[in-house]
């Protein structure tokens, strides 16, 4: 026998997902593009493109600064990673207390995350200033933590780590809030220390939260632009020219758009391979999580 | 008034058999039960008959008319759902009026204000009219959900275990109103359960189901009384049915049935007794309900002794398990337990209305 | 008491002060650069350049009124009078990215949640990816279109490029809603004769009012804090308030009491939000990949 499928009306279904298709295509086309620029001489405003293959990667591969900022954008999301999701987890679990008047510690907690990166980096390069008030609270006489080499990339860190470590918090607390209680008693009946309760019980069933919060800040790190830009535009010297911030002068100071998109899809490339590593963690970590 | 045609019907889920060529014909008027436990595959089958789900192969049939290649609104099937699917941003009147604003029965000049009205005092919750369904307790929002099946006046009413969310006590209520009902609707009716005392109360016939297919399709008393196999003679009971393995025996004139070992020996019915004699199943299993048997002090002779006899009152009745040799079996009997005394007990076996099921698990019939 | 009842009175006494101080901790660290930001923002410039800074100071209106009223109400030597055009340059972009959004998100979204067609998961994926692109990838190939499709520097421009902000956010997290409705109450409405998109308009949009509306506040949050598409893709004429804050840091002057001020009045909407979303956040923080 035939066999035939109910009607639905085909049109009035695809008009759900249609517009949403229309925009990702309109996207898309410039992702296509970027691809084929990275492979051609594109300077803005010259009428003139050639095909010149992979010239603009082989030479992004022998210039030692690219190789520099590829090494400072990964550095720097690596301390990122470190430093937040230790912070973010000890937040996390003093935030996981039911005391009096946590729930407005909590939502006090997020208000670093919730303005823009900019305004928050300004924020700190007047804080940061010579005669800042980060200086006369430390008892230092005019130093410059932006404006010295040694110390921008770290002075960036922490501007980043005050803008989200809570994110972190936030997503481990969800976390924490979410694991089950039977457990613990259990352990508290055989009498575990914290340290050991916390190593065994808690930190391997929130191992899937932590693989979330680090593959979002994994990401974001690798691009970072905004707070860079809006301090210390890649220097002093080059000592915190990340990759995005470099692609950016590339193009619109020296206006060779060819290799600037070449250093945007190899940072593309580093920034999927990353979260796929990650989601995998993640994927794994949840379902021992949920002990399947 | 309709009647419901399953040809050979299957579903499949990727590489899963979920119903297996199944056929039924359901009369028009009829309350019929599906029955059989978790995973048979009887929502499947009630959803596509509701055009919920598709078809893998087969066809479904309401009046005489196809209706698995219609879209759900055209069947005119409305579906009581296991956990009642109300609304909950609606309330109680809003969702009995909701199928009938649908647009495609806007044509139709039913004033659903009175509709409504009607069917909520039937069902006695006129005065919740106002109330929204998290504020209903269980038996309530089934009613609503009664309800709003009810007010479209449809051709068949697909029911999907809906009693299983109450309280024992509610279940019993809603069972005698479910049969009230029954008489008052003169529809078809199509109702999936895997509690076999709401099949045998509900329904004018059963249709027993396990791993998609079809076991049984009989009267409440046919079911019970002639299952075709283990699988349905096990469904029903509560204890289970007694199953004793062992052999059948020629002593002379008698035939009789022996356990294993021998301990438990009682004769065939005689119905049966020409069958058994010249087709003689080396190995069979008798299935002996615990209603079927009985302790006495006073034994018939050959009646088995039994030991290790454990009690367990249950309010009218009381239940016994004991062994006799290796066997292991339930009794239910009388409220006073085992005879008095210290004497010893012995099995009374009503050999007449045991069943007998060859080596396949077929129930061996007179020929 | 007993011993042991006074031993377990004073540990829970210490903890509870432990756990207090590391959130007073949090809290400050977090809190003071807005605080000290606010000073700011009422010192006059004199005041903020002394070399020893401040805590107490005669506060000043002053540096508000030079951003809302413009020169001559301030009675400043300097100052730039667009702020309040950014300021509504980037409620337009926003509001419309939002609303665009929404508009193709949510049904999409509801498409991907429901429907089943081939490719699905390859569409919702791509719809996912575009949060792991570096922004420049994409800008640099846009800035070239929209130069010769007119559309540089103008408000549809903008709207359309927050797509990548906003968009992604709305369709994952939205699914994730629409997947927590039970099948039943559509199946029971379908069979009610009611079509795809009567279902959706009537069962499955009212019941996802609450997470739809703490989306929309999230998404627009996102898109209000984005730099990197106003800077490149606009001009005066449609900077967004991110681009324009960094406005008050010029080769002459850097005018920091209306930065200040700029920057509390950029971030006071977001600020007041955060406070009625705070449940909500978890789930949009992560687009979706943790329940909260």
């Amino acid at each position: 026998m035939p066999l035939k499928s109910r009607p639905s009306r085909p049109s009035t279904d695809s008009l759900f997902i249609l517009p949403a298709l229309v925009l990702t295509i309109g996207i898309l086309y410039p992702f296509f593009l970027s691809v084929y620029y990275s492979l051609t001489d594109y300077r803005l405003g010259s009428a003139a493109v050639h095909f010149i293959g992979l010239r603009n990667y082989i030479g992004l591969f022998q210039d030692p600064a690219f190789w520099k900022s590829l090494g400072l954008t990964v550095g720097y999301t690596i301390a990122s990673l470190i430093l937040q999701l230790g912070l973010g987890l000890a937040g996390a679990l003093l935030l996981n207390n039911d005391v009096k008047g946590i729930q407005i510690a909590r939502s006090l907690i997020i208000l670093p995350l919730m303005m823009p990166p900019v305004i928050a980096a300004l924020m700190w390069k007047i804080m940061m200033a010579p005669n800042g008030v980060l200086n006369a609270l430390l008892g230092l006489k005019e130093f410059g933590w932006l404006g010295t080499g040694a110390t921008a990339l770290p002075s960036l860190l922490v501007i980043d780590s005050w803008i989200y470590t809570p994110f972190v918090t936030v997503i481990l607390l969800a976390g924490l809030r979410s694991l089950p209680q039977e457990p613990y008693e259990a352990a508290r009946l055989d009498g575990g220390s914290w340290w050991f309760v916390f190593r065994k019980l808690t930190l391997p069933m929130l191992k899937p939260f932590i693989f979330v919060a680090a593959l979002f800040r994994t990401i974001d790190c690798l691009k970072t632009f905004d707070i860079v830009y809006a301090t210390t535009k890649g220097g002093p010297g080059d000592s915190t020219m990340l990759l995005q911030v470099k692609a950016y002068f590339a193009s619109f100071r020296h206006y060779s758009m060819g290799s600037a998109l070449s250093m945007m899809l190899v940072l593309w490339l580093v920034v999927f391979v990353m979260s796929r590593i990650l989601v995998k963690f993640w994927l794994e970590s949840s379902k021992s999580a949920l002990g399947k | 008034m309709a009647g419901v045609s399953l040809v050979r019907v299957s579903k499949r889920y990727g590489s899963l058999l979920a119903v297996d060529r199944v056929s039924l014909e359901i009369a028009p008027a009829e309350f019929f039960v599906i029955l059989g436990p978790a995973g048979a595959g009887k929502t499947s089958i009630l959803k596509m008959i509701a055009g919920i789900e598709e078809i893998s192969e087969g066809e479904i049939r309401i009046d005489g008319g196809r209706v698995d290649v219609r879209a759900s609104g055209d069947i005119d099937a409305a579906m009581i759902f296991e956990n009642y699917a109300l609304y909950p941003h609606r309330t109680v009147f809003e969702n009995m009026a909701f199928p009938l604003k649908a647009k495609c029965r806007r044509g139709a000049a039913v004033d659903i204000n009175n509709r409504v009205a009607e069917i909520a005092r039937r069902l006695e919750i006129g005065g919740l009219l106002e109330r929204y369904p998290a504020e209903l307790s269980g038996g309530q929002k089934q009613r609503v959900a009664l309800g709003r099946a009810l007010v479209r006046n449809p051709r068949v009413f697909l029911m999907d275990e809906p009693l299983s969310h109450l309280d024992a006590k509610l279940r019993h209520q809603m069972r005698r109103e479910l049969k009230k009902l029954k008489e008052s609707l003169g529809t078809s009716v199509i109702f999936v359960t895997h509690d076999y005392m709401e099949a045998l109360s509900l329904a004018d016939r059963i249709a027993v189901l396990n791993n998609g297919r079809i076991v049984q399709v009989g009267t409440p008393e046919e079911v019970y009384f002639s299952p075709e196999n283990t699988i349905v003679a096990s469904l029903f009971g509560q204890p289970r049915i007694n199953l004793v393995e062992g052999r059948i025996l020629v002593q002379g004139e008698r035939i009789v049935f022996s356990s294993e070992d021998g301990a438990l020996v009682f004769p065939v019915p005689l119905r049966l007794k020409s069958r058994l004699e010249s087709q003689k199943p080396e190995r069979v299993a008798a299935g002996i309900r615990p209603t079927s048997v009985r302790l006495v002090t006073d034994p018939p002779p050959g009646a088995p002794p039994v030991e290790n006899v454990l009690t367990e009152p249950s309010g009218n009745k009381s239940l016994q398990h004991v062994r006799v040799g290796r066997v292991s079996l339930s009794i239910v009997g009388e409220p006073a337990g085992a005879p008095e005394g210290r004497d010893r007990l012995f099995l009374d076996v009503a050999a007449e209305k045991v069943l007998y099921f060859d080596p396949s698990g077929n129930r061996i019939k007179e020929s | 008491m007993t011993m042991r009842a006074e031993r377990r009175d004073l540990k829970s006494g210490i903890k509870k002060a432990a756990i207090y101080g590391g959130i007073a901790l949090f809290l400050v660290f977090a809190l003071f650069p807005i605080f000290w930001i606010f000073l700011t923002s009422l010192k006059t410039d004199k005041d903020i350049i002394s070399s020893v800074p401040k805590f107490i100071f005669s506060p000043t209106l002053r540096n508000y009124k030079a951003i809302l009223f413009g020169v001559k109400a301030a009675g400043t030597e300097t100052s730039r009078p667009d702020f309040i055009l950014y300021f509504k340059n980037s409620l337009m972009i926003t509001s419309g990215a939002v609303f665009v959004s929404l508009a193709a998100g949510v049904p999409a979204a509801y498409a991907l949640a429901r429907f089943k067609f081939k490719l699905k998961e390859n569409i919702a994926f791509t719809f996912l990816s575009f949060r792991f692109a570096p922004e420049i990838a994409v800008i640099i190939p846009i800035f070239v279109i929209y130069r010769s499709l007119g559309l540089y520097n103008t408000f549809i421009g903008m709207i359309l490029v927050y797509q990548l902000v906003t968009l992604p956010l709305i369709i994952w997290i939205m699914r994730g809603y629409f997947e927590d409705i039970p099948e039943s109450l559509e199946q029971a409405a379908k069979l009610d004769g009611y079509s795809r998109f009567a279902i959706f308009r009537k069962i499955a949009l009212p019941l996802v009012k609450p997470g739809l509306a703490s989306t929309a506040i999230l998404s627009f949050i996102f898109a209000w804090n984005n730099f990197i598409f106003g800077l490149v893709l606009g001009a005066k004429e449609t900077f967004p308030v991110t681009v324009g804050t960094l406005g008050f840091i010029s080769y002459e002057s850097v005018l920091w009491g209306q930065m200040a001020a700029a920057s509390i009045v950029t971030i006071l909407p977001e600020v007041i939000i955060a406070f009625f979303i705070q449940k909500y956040l978890v789930r949009g923080l992560s687009m979706g990949a943790v329940r909260g």
